[in-house]
């Protein structure tokens, strides 16, 4: 074939238009990391400039501060504790489970799927001391006759941990999970065949194979820890135990408001979170040294055992089966009290709710913010990650915008909450009271997510597919419309739809930057609780569940039944 | 298609410690050349390659294209690789997943808006050049490798590009498979010819294709010519082990001849060229014979007594190693009289009937070693050795470190023959 011979014209570049180019680049890279910048950081500047004003002489002077102090740490390290264990037991046995029964490894991801609102006010309903319904059936236990409420008590600060910590196992599990994965299994089967039994193999080598892995996780779920709010306002608040979170709520809940006071509460968990950040960047360095190239997956060593299956079933029974059948059961149910009686159940409580404007708005609230939130954070995480990934000529901006996005991941939801709703009730942005504040704070809390995600996915692709749609004269908006994205179309269905999951779930932050007009679904449950409407509660928490419920199954159409898992 | 010339190129890496991977190189490659770079990991080929596709920003020299000037570092030109008009063929392919062959073929066109093209079917003729034509609506998953790697060199040539590089694109393929697309793509290339430089580790790959072949060396031209010239001649000790002279003797001038490890070389004068008081002679395995007995040597040749330590048996040949025997000083370190470890000589011994004593050799057992002594290359010993090392090591596939601070170029050829 000698038409491959034939001369072509090759177009004659206009080389004046480069530099014009390269600045008009360098300033699109700068605007956006700015952008960023300023709307994760300029709450917590705000923040920080009103805790100077007096703020930390009053907040960490009164006497009971250093009681909430001890009970965030005690919160945090004993809820880490039970993660930790449980969640490592899980993935363990999720690697050994039998072929049929793979799809259990989904089964301690629930807990995150079940909005956290929903899942304390479950677990309230079975353990308060009183009515509570596993606490009636404990008291029919001979040693226990004589009681008259309890045993448990979930309103004391040991439950509360224990609570804590079923909602911590499942990010553990997800850390150790893809854990195992990363490990060969070659490294498994050459001990094997070096002599060592399953157990001694675990010890020797899995569990130093995972050290990073856990020190990782680990740290992730003791932030989530120190940042935890929803279980101790809800189980805490009546019994007196507050931890920094409740406390920052109580001084922008309670007249008169006292933002600086708030602020400085905020101080030791946004100093510790940006140190963890901070030395994770350090410790981690550049994301490319993980990609990993072929090597065998991680596969069950030894034999799948049916004992694996049972614990996990086990696991998902009491962590997620049991709140959610006492939300069924109240919410059916015309009041709450320790008897399940069956014969007086009906759904008004689901009319009762429907009927009137408060839940509906809510849940289309929810909704409407979420889905703006996802589509706008999923462009941004895109560009974010793609610069993370690619921009190695903006090194500057690059380690900004690393840090800025990374930053949410640290600090707790409820600083962010405190931080927007005063840094928009005035100049220069006035957005209080419009949905605008509550997208741009689901927006914020987002980013690392919405980053993440797609920098995996980035770098799982690796540079030759893109290299090679260069090489054949396709430019970068080419490149990245009909080779990218495409390519990337899973892990984009399963991102979006998990964050609109997450942010459906959305609970401390919005309960502080809603206002009348802005309500999502988990802040008018909050209100109802509040109110002692328990069976509405209950048909609300449902409500919200299934909306998540669909959220899941959309993401796990879209990315696949690996998607839970990618969290 | 077109003439390519890199003038000066540098290339350098920042870390710990800052490598430099390309080191002032000059190339000029003609119009339908297929030039092959040829050297171990880290010698700068693959990066020369990228910088030419625009993957890699140089930190100087200058680049032209046919008429192009692509990269300049002195102009700050440097254009991106969709505006330089080239195909590339990748070492995994990266045919894009999601996308039909023929969709992939076509993607250079359309990206390059060349839609007379489209209308003329250069996609299927280009598939057709790469005997694909049935592979066209088929996705790259469910091709096997060669399959992969023909519709990827069809992505590479469909635009026609000035230049198509290749990034050591065969050696994803098994042995036998690379083997024949390795024919196919010297069969394309003689009959329709295009510019194209070619990225391999593996000399029989760079031999077979190559029109010229270069062998790189922390980021220079160790040496650029023939394939014949490179493999007949080559110019430093650094090219000669690479392209197979592995075996390497130490030898000290003394008043009756040569020594090697302490031991007269018997038999037929050597010959090195230059009058130095010690040379380094380098030998293939297969232009070394054993006979029994020095008294055997053939007239033309020079020999050693040796032991033979192992015998490996290779089908067609023996694979035979030999400790050279050492002399009185031999063993210890290198001293100042140039008396080395005892050397260890790998000798490939035809199975046919030349063989048919080897067959009955064993490790222990006490031969000569013989070599026509115009076989052996000759180089200097200085610089050589460090040199040596270094390709010894990447031949047998250590990798290099990349970079390392070069000294002056080594291994100006002692000449040869």
């Amino acid at each position: 074939m000698a038409t491959v011979t034939l001369p072509t014209a090759s177009a004659a570049p206009p080389r004046a238009r480069v530099d014009t180019r390269r600045l008009l680049r360098h300033v699109g890279v700068t605007v956006f990391v700015g952008v960023l910048a300023y709307l994760v950081i300029a709450p917590l500047v705000r923040l920080q400039s009103r805790a100077f004003d007096g703020g930390y002489d009053r907040a960490f002077s009164g006497p009971r501060i250093g009681r909430t102090i001890s009970y965030t740490v005690g919160l945090a390290l004993g809820s880490l504790a039970i993660a930790l264990v449980l969640g490592t037991a899980l993935a363990w046995a999720a690697t050994r489970l039998p072929r049929r029964l793979r799809f259990l490894r989904l089964f301690p991801v629930l807990p995150i799927v079940v909005p956290a609102i929903a899942n304390v006010v479950g677990w309230a309903f079975l353990l308060s001391p009183r009515p509570g319904y596993l606490n009636a059936q404990l008291r029919r236990l001979p040693w226990w006759d004589h009681l008259q409420e309890g045993p448990v008590d979930i309103y004391t600060m040991p439950w509360i941990i224990v609570i804590t910590g079923f909602g911590l196992t499942a990010f553990v599990y997800l850390f150790v999970s893809a854990g195992f994965e990363n490990i060969s299994s070659e490294h498994i089967e050459a001990a094997q065949t070096s002599g060592s039994p399953p157990w001694k193999v675990f010890l020797k080598v899995t569990l130093p194979l995972l050290r990073p892995t856990l020190i990782y996780g680990g740290g992730v779920a003791l932030l989530l820890g120190l940042g935890q709010f929803t279980g101790p306002l809800l189980l805490g608040t009546n019994s007196g135990i507050s931890v920094l979170t409740t406390d920052m709520y109580r001084q922008v809940s309670q007249t008169p408001v006292e933002y600086g006071v708030a602020a400085a509460l905020g101080s030791p968990l946004l100093v510790f979170g940006i140190a963890v950040v901070l030395v994770q960047k350090l410790m981690l360095g550049n994301e490319r040294r993980f990609v990993t190239h072929g090597g065998k997956a991680f596969r069950s060593e030894g034999r799948p055992s049916r004992l694996a299956a049972v614990g996990i079933v086990v696991y998902a029974l009491v962590a997620t089966v049991l709140p959610i059948t006492a939300l069924v059961i109240v919410a059916l149910s015309n009041y709450w009290s320790g008897e399940i009686q069956t014969e007086f159940m009906s759904l008004n409580n689901f009319r009762t709710i429907f009927e009137g404007d408060a839940v509906p708005t809510a849940i289309g609230n929810s909704l409407r913010f979420s889905l703006v939130a996802v589509a706008i954070c999923l462009p941004l995480g895109f560009v974010a990650a793609s610069l993370l990934v690619r921009g190695r000529q903006f090194p500057v901006q690059r380690a900004i915008l690393d840090f800025v996005v990374s930053m949410p991941l640290g600090i707790p939801a409820v600083i962010f909450g405190v931080g927007f709703l005063l840094t928009y009730a005035e100049g220069p942005f006035v957005l209080y009271g419009t949905p605008w504040v509550v997208i741009l704070v689901y927006v914020t809390l987002m980013l690392p997510f919405a980053t993440r995600m797609q920098l995996s996915a980035l770098l799982a692709l690796g540079d030759t597919y893109s290299e090679a749609s260069r090489v054949s004269g396709a430019g970068v908006l080419r490149t990245n419309l009909r080779v990218i994205l495409p390519l990337m179309r899973s892990s984009l269905g399963g991102a979006a739809a998990l964050i609109f999951v997450l942010l459906t779930h959305e609970f401390s932050a919005s309960l502080l930057v809603r206002s009348s007009t802005t309500q999502v679904m988990g802040t008018v449950l909050f209100d109802y609780w509040g109110n002692g409407g328990y069976p509405l509660v209950a048909a609300v928490a449902l409500v919200m569940t299934v909306v998540t419920a669909i959220g899941v199954s959309i993401a796990m159409v879209l990315g696949g039944s690996e998607s839970l898992t990618k969290l | 298609m077109s003439h390519v010339r890199i003038e000066g190129l540098t290339k350098r890496f920042d870390g710990k410690p800052p490598t430099v991977a390309v080191d002032d190189l000059d190339l000029e490659i003609e119009e339908g050349e297929f030039l092959v770079l040829l050297g171990p990991s880290g010698c700068g080929k693959t990066t020369t390659l990228r910088c030419l596709a625009g993957l890699e920003s140089p930190a100087a020299g200058r680049i032209t294209l046919g008429d192009t000037v692509v990269y300049d570092g002195a102009r700050k030109v440097n254009l991106s690789p969709d505006k330089r008009f080239i195909g590339m063929v990748f070492q995994s392919y990266a045919l894009w997943p999601h996308m039909t062959v023929r969709k992939n073929v076509a993607y250079p066109l359309r990206a390059r808006k060349m839609s007379t093209a489209l209308a003329e079917g250069w996609v299927e003729d280009t598939a057709a050049l790469v005997d694909c034509t049935e592979l066209l609506d088929r996705y790259p998953a469910q091709l096997s490798g060669g399959q992969q790697q023909r519709v990827a060199l069809a992505r590479g040539l469909v635009a026609r590009p000035d230049l198509v590089l290749f990034d050591e694109p065969l050696s994803n393929l098994d042995a036998r498979l690379r083997d024949q697309v390795r024919a196919e793509l010297h069969e394309l290339h003689r009959r329709s010819p295009f510019t194209a430089v070619f990225v391999t580790h593996d000399q029989s790959e760079a031999l077979a294709l190559g029109q010229r072949m270069a062998i790189m060396r922390r980021g220079r031209m160790e040496q650029l010519g023939m394939p014949q010239e490179v493999f007949e001649e080559p110019a430093s000790e650094y090219v000669a082990s690479f392209i197979g002279m592995s075996n390497r003797l130490e030898l000290v001038r003394t008043d009756g001849g040569w020594v090697c490890a302490g031991r007269p070389v018997l038999g037929a004068p050597l010959t090195p060229p230059s009058a130095g008081a010690s040379t380094v002679a380098r030998l293939r395995p297969d232009d070394v014979r054993l006979v029994a007995h020095p008294d055997d040597l053939g007239t033309g040749d020079a020999g050693l007594p040796a032991t033979v330590a192992d015998v490996e048996y290779g089908g067609r040949h023996f694979d035979v190693m030999l400790d050279v025997d050492g002399g009185p000083g031999a063993g210890g370190s290198s001293s100042a009289a140039g008396v080395g470890d005892a050397p260890r000589v790998h000798a490939r011994i035809p199975t046919g009937p030349a063989g048919g004593w080897a067959r009955s050799l064993g490790a222990g057992d006490r031969v000569t070693l013989a070599f026509d002594p115009t076989d052996a290359r000759f180089y200097a010993p200085d610089a050589g050795g460090a040199a040596a090392g270094e390709a010894d090591a990447a031949a047998t596939g250590d990798d290099t470190p990349v970079g390392v601070p070069a000294p002056a170029t080594a291994g100006a050829p002692a000449g040869a023959r």
